[in-house]
C-alpha cells in the first residue's frame, strides 16, 4: 500500500500549513482553472474519468452476461470468435467480467475511502483542535490500527459476515480512516494557532463553529488530495485480499478477483491475468497522478516537487 | 526531555497492553478454532474437538486465559505453536531472521536505487531525466505487488530460466521477493527524495555556497543531499514496521518463510499461540519505529512536545 | 518369494538383459530354467521396459531429492492426522502393503494367513526390526497401536472402520492375532494405508500433542528431519534401517537417498515451472492445465494414474424446507450438473464424470451406478416441479413463498472455486440460487460439523468404499463424524454392514455394488467428477515409480544421477 509519504514529516507540514495559509484566499478560486492548465493532473483527470465512466456505464453494455459459463468455449485468446479480449477458464467472456470488475474494484476503492475519510477526518479534527487527552487517545488508535495485520481484520470481519466485498470494504477502510486522521490532525493542529481561529474564538464562536466553517475547508482540500490516493491504495488491497482468497465471492469478479483467478493459467493464457493487471495499473496510476495533480494546484507553491 | 521520553514510553506500553487485550479477543472471537482442522484431524468427532480445546484450556473465560497468557510472558515462556508444536522463540529465530534479510535487502535496494535517481530528477528537473524517474516511480506506486511478482516469475523464472520462481534460502532465491518489496519503497523514497532536495537547493544557504564558488556536485551531495536525506531517513523508521507487514503477500507468493507468511499461516489456521504473538510482535515493532521518529523529531526539534 | 541363490542368478540375467547382451526371449528362457514363474518374468520385463534409459547404471548414493507436492503437510501421526502425505511412506511402515499389480506383499509381517471361518488373522512378524528410537517393534508394539486406533480417546477420526475388529493379541513377538466380530475381508485393504502405520505407541504417548510435530518414531528407512508447516518436510537417511523384504523393492539395504525434502506448492504454475526448471526433481499433481506442457518437456517423465478419490458435496437432510431430505429434489440437482462438461473444461479430459459414491479406479466399481445422475436438464426441472417449485419473476424457485435458495461452503483454493463457480451456474439453469462461500481451513470444518446447507469436499484416501462409509454412514450424522449431510439413508446403512462382513472376495464385490447403487440412487452426496492422478519426475531421478495402488511412492529404490 503506497502510504502518506511526502507528508509525514512534522516540520515539514508546519512549513506546508503556512503556505496553504498564505495562499487561501485564491486557492478555490482558482483552483477549476489551475486543474484544467495542470498538465498533470489534466491527465489523471482523464484517465480517471474515463474508468468512472467505465464502471458506471460499462456493464450495461456487456456483450454478454458476466456470469454466463460456456464450457466447451474456454479459454480462447483475444480477439476470437465474437470475444474480443477472449474468454476465462469456464468460458465467461473476459472482457464482461472486466467491465464489471473495474466497477466493483472501484466501487470497493470509493467505499472504503469515503468510509476512511469520513471517520478519519473527523477523528483526525477533534484530536487536532483539542489536544490533549483526545488527541492521546486518537493518536493510541491510530497507531493500533496502523500496527494492527490488515490480515488480521480481514479474518475477523470475514469470519463474522462471511467471505465477500463488504468485508473487504470495512477492513480496509477500518486500516485506512487513520491515514487520514494523522494528515488532518497534523494541519488542524497547526491551523489551531492561527489567527482567524483565535478572532473567530474571540468573537465567541463555538467549537462545532469553527471547526466545520473555519478548519473543515482548509483541511478538506489535503483530505481530498489523499483520497485520491487512498481510492488506489484501497483497489489494490482489494486485489490482494482478493488474491488470497477473501474479496469477492463467485461469480462475482473484481480486478484481484479476476487476477487470482487467472494466474493459475499463467502458462497457458496468461492475458487472463495480464489484462486485469493492465487495468489496475493504469487505474491506480490515473489516481496517483491526479492526486499529485491535484496537489499542485491546491498548492502551487509545491508544484512539481513531489 | 526526560519526562518527554518517559511519557512518550509510558504510552507506548499502554497501546502495546491494550493491542494485546485487542488482538487476544480477536482471535478468539473469529469463528473456526485450532480444532477445525488447523491443527486436530478435520474429521474427528464434536467430542474429540471438544476434549482437545479443553487440554488446551480453550474452553476457559477468554480474560482467564489472557491472564494465563501474560503470566506465561511474565515468565519469559512464549509459548509453542499448536500446528507443529515448535517454540516460538524458534519461530521467531528462524522466521524474523528470515524477514529481516528479506526486508533489509528491500530496503537497500529501493535506497541504493531512489537516493541517486532521486537526486538526479532534482538536479536535471524537468529534463527527460526527471520526467523518467518520476514516471517509473508512479509507476511503481500502482503496480499491485502480487502482479509484479507473477509478471516477474514469468519473465525471470520461465522465459529466461535466470531465477527460481521461489524458495528459501539462497541467494538467487532471495532477489525476486526482494525486488518485489523493494518496488512500492523505491518508487515512494524517490518521490521524497526529489521533493526534499528541491526544497533545499531554494535555501539560502545553497545559494551562498555556490557564490562562495564550490564546485557544483560538491554543494549537491556534500550539502544539499545531506539536509534533504533527513526526512528521507526518518521515513525508513516508519516504513520499517509497514514493511513487514507488506511482506505478507511477497512472502506467501515465494513461499519465503517469514513473519509475514507464518502470520497469515498461523491466523488461517487459528494458531492461536504463534498467531497472537506475531501479530503483537509487528504492532511492537510499528510502535517502536514511530516512538524512535518521535524521539528524533522530539531531540531535532525542543519547540515539538507533542504526544 | 525368490530363493537367495537364485536372486543372483535373477540380477545377472536382468543385467545382461538391459545391457543388449540378451534377447527378449533368451531373457524368458533363462528366467524359467532358474526356476522363475512366468507372472515373475513378465513383472521384470515391465519393470525393465518402464525404466528410464540408463537405469543399467549402478544406482548412485547420496543426494537429496527435491519433490514438489500440490497440498499442505499435515502432522506425520497415523492415528490423528488430517491425511497422509508422501512422508508416511518414508518414515512409517506397515503391517503389509501392495505391489503395483495390487498384490498384498510383506512389509513388517513377512506372511500371513486367515482362518477359514474368517474370523480370525495371523500375521508372521519379522523378527528383530527395531523403531527408529532403538525401541523393540514386535507383535506387541503393533497390537498396541491397533487398540490405539480403537480406543475413541485418541480420537481417531476412522475409528468406524475398524468396528469389525473384535481384539488384537500378541501371544508373542512374531505373531500376531486379529480377532474379528464377523468375516472382514477387506481387512488387508484398510491395514495397509497409512492410517494404520505402525509408530511406537509409548513414544507418541511420550509426546502428546507434539507427536508427529517434534517427532516421529517409524520404522521406515528415513528419520524425520523438521517439518515446517506450509513450507516444507524433510527426511535424512536412517543409517540403522534393517532393510526390507517388501518384494517388488529392489533395493533390499538402506536406501541410496541422503535425504528426501517436500516441498509444498500451492501456486499453480509454480509447480510446472519449479520442475521445468529444474528447482524440484519429482513433482505431485501438477495444475492440469499445464500438463499437455510437461509432456512436451524431453526432460520429465509425466505418470499419469486414475485417482482413488473423488469430488462431491452435500446436501442437508435437515434442510426439509428445500426437500434436501427427498431423493426426488436430490435427484433432481445431480441431474442439473453436467459432469462431462466439467471434466472437459476443469481437467482437459484427465478425469471423468463421477456417478457413484467411487471412482473406476476401484475393483469393485461398477458401470451400473452410471445409470443414475446423468446429466438431463428437463428431467431435474420437471422433477422440480413434481416436488412443487415453481419458478419466480427472478427465474428461482419458490414454494411457500420460500426461494430454492441455499449456501455450500468450499475451503478455499482455486479448483475448488472454479469447481463451486461451475456447480453454481449449473444449478441456476434449473432455477436454484446457490451461494458459494470459500472459507479458510480454520473455519471450513468447524463450519462443517455445524449443519450447513452443502459441504463440497475432496477426499484423498486409497480405499474408496472404506472411506466413502465415513462421510454416508448414518452413525457419523449430527456432528458426531464427516456425515456432514446428516444423511441417514436404510438402503445405505444395509449395505455398509455388508459390506463390513464380507466374508469373502464374492460377498465383497457384491456388497461393494449394493453400496454404489445405493449411494448412486439414494445421494446421501452428490459425486461429481474424479480426476487423475498426475506425476511428473525429471530424468536424473531413478527408482521413482508411483503406482495405482499406493498413493505415493516408496523411496527406497530413488537414486539421483
Amino acid at each position: 500500500m503506497a502510504d502518506l509519504t511526502v507528508i509525514d514529516d512534522k516540520a515539514a507540514w508546519e512549513a506546508r500549513v503556512d503556505r496553504l495559509w498564505a495562499a487561501r484566499p485564491t486557492r478555490w478560486r482558482d483552483a477549476w482553472h489551475e486543474l484544467t492548465r495542470n498538465k498533470l493532473a489534466l491527465g489523471g483527470s482523464v484517465i480517471v474519468a474515463f474508468f468512472t465512466l467505465v464502471a458506471i456505464v460499462g456493464p450495461a453494455l456487456a456483450p454478454y452476461d458476466y456470469a454466463k459459463q460456456v464450457l466447451s468455449d474456454t479459454l480462447l485468446p483475444p480477439l476470437t470468435q465474437g470475444h474480443l479480449l477472449g474468454t476465462d477458464a469456464l468460458g465467461r467472456d473476459l472482457l464482461s467480467r472486466l467491465l464489471l470488475g473495474i466497477r466493483i474494484s472501484m466501487a470497493v476503492g470509493l467505499g472504503t475511502t469515503a468510509i476512511a475519510l469520513v471517520v478519519g477526518t473527523v477523528a483526525g479534527m477533534l484530536a487536532g483542535y483539542y489536544r490533549g487527552w483526545v488527541d492521546r487517545i486518537v493518536g493510541g488508535f491510530v497507531e493500533l490500527v496502523w500496527g494492527f495485520p490488515l490480515i488480521l481484520i480481514a479474518v475477523l470481519l470475514i469470519g463474522a459476515i462471511g467471505p465477500g466485498l463488504v468485508g473487504v470494504v470495512v477492513a480496509v477502510g477500518f486500516v485506512n480512516w487513520a491515514g487520514f486522521a494523522r494528515i488532518v490532525r497534523g494541519e488542524v493542529f497547526a491551523l489551531r494557532e492561527k489567527e482567524f481561529v483565535a478572532s473567530a474564538r474571540a468573537l465567541g464562536k463555538g467549537d462545532l463553529d469553527i471547526m466545520i466553517r473555519h478548519l473543515l475547508p482548509n483541511v478538506v482540500g489535503s483530505a481530498l488530495v489523499m483520497g485520491s490516493y487512498y481510492i488506489a491504495i484501497a483497489i489494490i488491497a482489494e486485489a490482494g485480499l482478493s488474491f488470497i482468497g477473501m474479496g469477492a465471492q463467485p461469480p462475482l469478479p473484481s480486478l484481484g478477483q479476476m487476477i487470482n483467478e487467472g494466474s493459475g493459467y499463467m502458462l497457458l493464457n496468461h492475458w487472463l491475468s495480464t489484462i486485469p493487471g493492465i487495468v489496475i495499473v493504469l487505474l491506480v496510476l490515473g489516481l496517483n497522478v491526479l492526486g499529485d495533480g491535484m496537489r499542485d494546484v491546491l498548492d502551487p507553491r509545491l508544484k512539481g516537487t513531489g | 526531555m526526560a519526562s518527554y521520553l518517559a511519557r512518550r514510553t509510558g504510552y507506548m506500553l499502554l497501546i502495546l497492553l491494550i493491542s494485546s487485550v485487542v488482538i487476544f479477543y480477536a482471535l478468539r472471537s473469529a469463528p473456526g478454532g485450532p480444532s477445525g482442522g488447523g491443527v486436530l484431524s478435520p474429521l474427528s468427532s464434536q467430542e474429540v474437538r471438544q476434549a482437545y480445546e479443553k487440554r488446551l484450556g480453550l474452553d476457559q473465560p477468554v480474560y482467564t486465559q489472557y491472564f494465563i497468557y501474560l503470566g506465561h510472558l511474565a515468565r519469559g515462556d512464549l509459548g509453542t505453536s499448536l500446528v507443529n508444536g515448535s517454540p516460538i522463540v524458534e519461530l521467531l529465530a528462524t522466521h524474523a531472521r528470515n524477514s529481516l534479510v528479506l526486508g533489509l535487502t528491500a530496503l537497500l535496494i529501493s535506497y541504493v536505487i531512489a537516493i541517486p535517481l532521486g537526486v538526479l530528477a532534482a538536479v536535471k528537473r524537468n529534463t527527460w531525466i526527471d520526467q523518467l524517474a518520476m514516471g517509473g516511480a508512479i509507476l511503481g506506486m500502482g503496480i499491485p505487488n502480487f502482479w509484479l511478482a507473477l509478471i516477474l516469475v514469468y519473465f525471470f523464472s520461465l522465459r529466461l530460466g535466470w531465477l527460481p520462481s521461489a524458495g528459501c534460502c539462497d541467494p538467487p532465491q532471495l532477489i525476486m521477493p526482494a525486488l518485489v518489496l523493494a518496488a512500492e519503497g523505491t518508487a515512494v523514497t524517490m518521490r521524497m527524495t526529489r521533493s526534499s532536495m528541491l526544497e533545499h537547493l531554494r535555501d539560502d544557504f545553497v545559494r551562498a555556497l555556490r557564490a562562495k564558488g564550490l564546485p557544483e556536485w560538491e554543494v549537491i551531495i556534500r550539502h544539499v543531499l545531506r539536509n534533504a536525506l533527513i526526512p528521507v531517513i526518518s521515513l525508513t523508521g516508519l516504513r520499517l514496521g509497514w514493511l513487514v507487514g507488506y511482506a505478507l503477500i511477497v512472502e506467501t507468493i515465494f513461499r519465503w518463510p517469514g513473519v509475514g507468511y507464518l502470520l497469515v499461516d498461523s491466523v488461517l489456521r487459528r494458531d492461536y499461540p504463534v498467531a497472537q504473538f506475531f501479530s503483537l510482535l509487528l504492532i511492537f515493532f510499528v510502535l517502536i519505529a514511530n516512538w524512535l521518529a518521535d524521539i528524533g523529531y522530539g531531540l531535532a526539534n525542543p519547540r515539538i512536545r507533542v504526544a | 518369494m525368490i530363493e537367495r541363490s537364485s536372486q543372483t542368478a535373477v540380477h545377472e540375467l536382468v543385467s545382461q538383459y538391459l545391457d543388449g547382451g540378451l534377447s527378449r526371449r533368451q531373457f524368458v528362457k533363462g528366467a524359467v530354467a532358474i526356476g522363475l514363474s512366468m507372472t515373475t518374468v513378465g513383472a521384470l520385463l515391465a519393470a525393465c521396459s518402464s525404466s528410464s534409459p540408463g537405469t543399467s547404471a549402478t544406482p548412485k548414493r547420496g543426494g537429496t531429492l527435491k519433490e514438489g507436492y500440490d497440498l499442505d503437510f499435515s502432522r506425520l501421526d497415523p492415528i490423528n492426522t488430517n491425511w497422509y502425505d508422501p512422508a508416511f511412506y518414508a518414515v512409517y511402515e506397515s503391517l503389509v502393503t501392495n505391489d503395483p499389480s495390487g498384490n498384498y506383499v510383506p512389509q513388517i509381517a513377512e506372511s500371513w494367513n486367515v482362518s477359514s471361518d474368517g474370523l480370525k488373522a495371523t500375521f508372521k512378524i519379522r523378527s528383530g526390526l527395531k523403531f527408529q528410537s532403538g525401541a523393540p517393534l514386535d507383535a506387541a508394539a503393533i497390537k498396541a497401536v491397533y487398540d490405539g486406533i480403537a480406543d475413541p480417546k485418541n480420537g481417531s477420526p476412522l475409528g468406524s472402520i475398524w468396528v469389525p475388529v473384535a481384539s488384537t493379541e500378541a501371544p508373542d513377538a512374531t505373531t500376531l492375532v486379529i480377532n474379528l466380530k464377523h468375516p472382514y475381508f477387506d481387512l488387508f485393504n484398510i491395514v495397509k494405508t497409512g492410517y494404520w502405520d505402525i509408530v511406537n505407541m509409548a513414544f507418541r504417548a511420550q509426546l502428546g500433542d507434539k507427536y508427529g510435530q517434534q517427532g516421529v518414531d517409524g520404522s521406515g528407512p528415513f528419520t524425520l528431519t523438521e517439518w515446517v508447516p506450509g513450507s516444507h518436510t524433510s527426511v535424512k537417511r536412517w543409517e540403522s534401517y534393517p532393510g526390507t523384504v517388501t518384494p517388488f523393492i529392489q533395493n533390499k539395504a538402506k536406501p541410496y537417498l541422503d535425504g528426501i525434502n517436500w516441498l509444498t506448492i500451492l501456486d499453480a504454475p509454480q509447480r510446472a515451472i519449479q520442475i521445468q526448471n529444474g528447482e524440484i526433481d519429482t513433482l505431485r499433481g501438477p495444475a492440469f492445465q499445464d500438463i499437455s506442457r510437461l509432456q512436451s518437456d524431453s526432460n520429465l517423465t509425466v505418470t499419469k494414474l486414475k485417482e482413488w478419490s473423488g469430488y462431491f458435496f452435500s446436501l442437508n437432510f435437515k434442510r426439509s424446507d428445500l426437500g434436501f431430505n427427498d431423493v426426488n429434489v436430490r435427484q433432481a440437482l445431480s441431474h442439473a450438473i453436467d459432469r462431462a462438461s466439467i471434466v472437459k473444461a476443469l481437467l482437459f479430459e484427465h478425469g471423468e464424470p463421477l456417478y457413484g459414491p467411487i471412482t473406476s479406479a476401484d475393483k469393485s466399481y461398477t458401470k451400473d451406478v452410471e445409470q443414475f445422475n446423468q446429466f438431463d436438464v428437463t428431467k431435474a426441472k420437471s422433477m422440480l416441479g413434481d416436488a412443487g417449485w415453481k419458478a419466480g419473476s427472478d427465474g428461482i424457485l419458490t414454494k411457500n413463498g420460500k426461494r430454492f435458495a441455499f449456501e455450500m461452503i468450499i475451503q478455499a483454493e482455486s479448483f475448488n472455486q472454479q469447481l463451486g463457480s461451475v456447480i453454481q451456474a449449473q444449478l441456476k439453469t434449473v432455477g436454484v440460487d446457490l451461494k458459494v462461500s470459500s472459507l479458510d481451513r480454520g473455519t471450513f470444518f468447524n463450519k462443517a460439523f455445524a449443519n450447513p446447507d452443502s459441504v463440497m469436499f475432496f477426499y484423498l484416501w486409497p480405499v474408496p468404499i472404506d472411506v466413502v462409509t465415513l462421510f454416508v454412514n448414518s452413525v457419523n450424522a449430527n456432528g458426531k463424524g464427516p456425515n456432514w449431510g446428516n444423511a441417514v439413508v436404510p438402503q445405505v446403512d444395509a449395505a455398509i454392514a455388508a459390506w463390513q462382513s464380507a466374508a469373502n472376495q464374492d460377498q465383497l464385490i457384491a456388497a461393494g455394488k449394493q453400496f454404489q447403487l445405493a449411494c448412486a440412487e439414494q445421494l446421501p452426496f452428490v459425486p461429481v467428477i474424479n480426476r487423475d492422478a498426475f506425476w511428473v519426475s525429471r530424468k536424473r531421478v531413478h527408482g521413482w515409480q508411483p503406482d495405482q495402488w499406493n498413493l505415493y511412492p516408496y523411496y527406497n529404490d530413488v537414486w539421483l544421477d
